[in-house]
């Protein structure tokens, strides 16, 4: 009888929802590619829910919330006290209490999107907060960010460089950016995206679900 | 000053939000990150809800903060901290304090750090009206003294009325916090293994604090490792820090 108890597979528990941030500087199109990848993570029967960290007003936030794209109410602004850094790293127990909360409201949630308040290269995610990150950086920009190896661009989990579509309107060698992005990160992923389209952001999905939700089906 | 008053202050003072400027330096600890000498982070990610299984590099840390505490702190800026509090009157023997430690700091990364976290803690003290920091900053600008930190604390917070050993306090702890933030700045640490190198670090602090601390006369620091890495910080590629 115990054998055959034994013999049972034990039930599984839902492991809780894998937490993705999303950092990067202010324009460089953070809250497009979300809204590029709720689409999708939703079209592959992925729960998922949303944290904004706004610098100064509500608007991303907002922004996804009257999009269509997700139940508003998976959507939760945090405000981070004019200090986009801290509150992703030094001190990021905001978004912390706000990931619970979400994952104690929508049970079984697989993927909590966290969007950083917009910052500079130096920014980057806490490990006691995500569990894989992406910078965003964009073209338009400069080509020489990634030469500036600025902690973002060499630590994250994924680079991610969006509006590659606009290299021949502000004089950027598209080329000769990939090849430096490609040195800067040493073999670490580098996806070019255009997130008005979504030209892209299908391989940002796929990279996503294999680092963290590689237990779905 | 009472006892309750004198924490108060030295709570303040040893404070982060405190703005001497001490945010700016990692005293060798951006250089051996870059070396990989506290370890390497793991390239690939592991698996959802497994945050803090990564490799925890807070022994190293925290191995790092000892070593600066104890022979670079405790046997060597301890010492001038202090004669400067007793000296807090004497503006002759606080520029001979200040000469000495400029003479027996090797490297020129750590004096030049001394120096400008020091002249940065007397500059706020100086626009708060702290007594006795308006003249000595004059001495600094005539180029008559250097203004190193230690010097700089043991005066102006026996000016405040912090008692002897809460200055020490104020600046061991000070000094541990400091090099704790740059290790989470770096990416090596998150927030909560931080404040457990912080809270495991504390005996020891307090046990060096039970002892007097060493005359200026028998000063000395020895923390090859870290003042080799300060030394070759100026020619690494990516710098956050000053030094």
């Amino acid at each position: 009888m115990s054998t055959a108890l034994n013999a049972l597979p034990l039930p599984q528990a839902h492991p809780g929802a894998a937490r993705v941030g999303i950092g990067g500087p202010v324009g460089s199109g953070k809250t497009r590619l979300l809204e590029q990848l709720i689409p999708r993570f939703i079209a592959r029967g992925i729960e998922l829910a949303i944290i904004t960290n706004d610098l100064a007003t509500r608007e991303d936030a907002e922004r996804v919330q009257r999009s269509g794209l997700i139940d508003p109410q998976r959507v939760i602004p945090v405000e981070t006290g004019a200090c986009p850094h801290t509150a992703i790293r030094e001190d990021p127990t905001l978004n912390l209490q706000m990931a619970d909360a979400l994952e104690a409201r929508f049970k079984n949630l697989d993927l909590i999107l966290i969007e950083s308040g917009g910052d500079n290269l130096a920014s980057t995610f806490s490990l006691d907060l995500v569990d894989y990150w992406i910078f965003v950086i964009d073209v338009a920009g400069g080509d020489d960010i990634p030469r500036k190896r600025g902690p973002g661009v060499l630590s994250c989990d994924l680079l991610v460089v969006n509006k590659y579509d606009l290299a021949p309107y502000v004089g950027v060698d598209l080329p000769r950016m990939r090849r430096e992005s490609a040195q800067a990160r040493d073999g670490r992923p580098v996806l070019f995206t255009n997130c008005a389209t979504g030209d892209g952001v299908d391989a940002v999905v796929d990279a996503i679900s294999r680092a963290v939700l590689f237990d779905q089906p | 000053m009472s006892p309750l008053g004198s924490s108060l202050l030295a709570l303040q003072q040893a404070d982060s939000f405190f703005p001497g400027g001490a945010v700016a330096w990692s005293w060798g600890l951006e250089t051996l990150v870059a070396d990989a000498h506290l370890g390497t982070s793991p390239i690939t990610t592991i698996g959802r809800r497994q945050r803090g299984l990564r490799h925890d590099r807070s022994e190293e840390v925290r191995a790092f903060v000892e070593g600066q505490l104890r022979h670079r702190w405790n046997s060597f800026d301890r010492a001038f901290l202090d004669a400067a509090w007793q000296a807090a009157d004497d503006l002759q023997s606080l520029m001979l304090l200040d000469a000495q430690v400029e003479a027996l700091t090797l490297a020129e990364e750590l004096r030049q750090g001394s120096r400008r976290v020091g002249q940065s803690l007397l500059g706020v003290h100086v626009a708060l009206g702290t007594p006795g920091a308006a003249p000595y900053q004059q001495n600094i600008l005539a180029g008559t003294t250097s203004g190193h930190l230690p010097v700089v604390q043991g005066l102006i917070w026996q000016k405040l009325g912090m008692h002897r050993d809460h200055c020490q306090l104020a600046a061991a702890h000070g000094l541990c916090t400091g090099l704790v933030s740059a290790a989470v700045r770096l990416g090596v640490m998150g927030h909560v293994d931080a404040q457990r190198v912080l809270t495991d670090i504390q005996p020891l602090l307090l046990e060096l604090l039970d002892e007097a601390p060493c005359a200026p006369d028998d000063a000395s620091g020895f923390t090859p490792m870290a003042e080799i890495a300060v030394m070759r910080h100026e020619t690494q590629n990516l710098r956050l820090f000053a030094n």
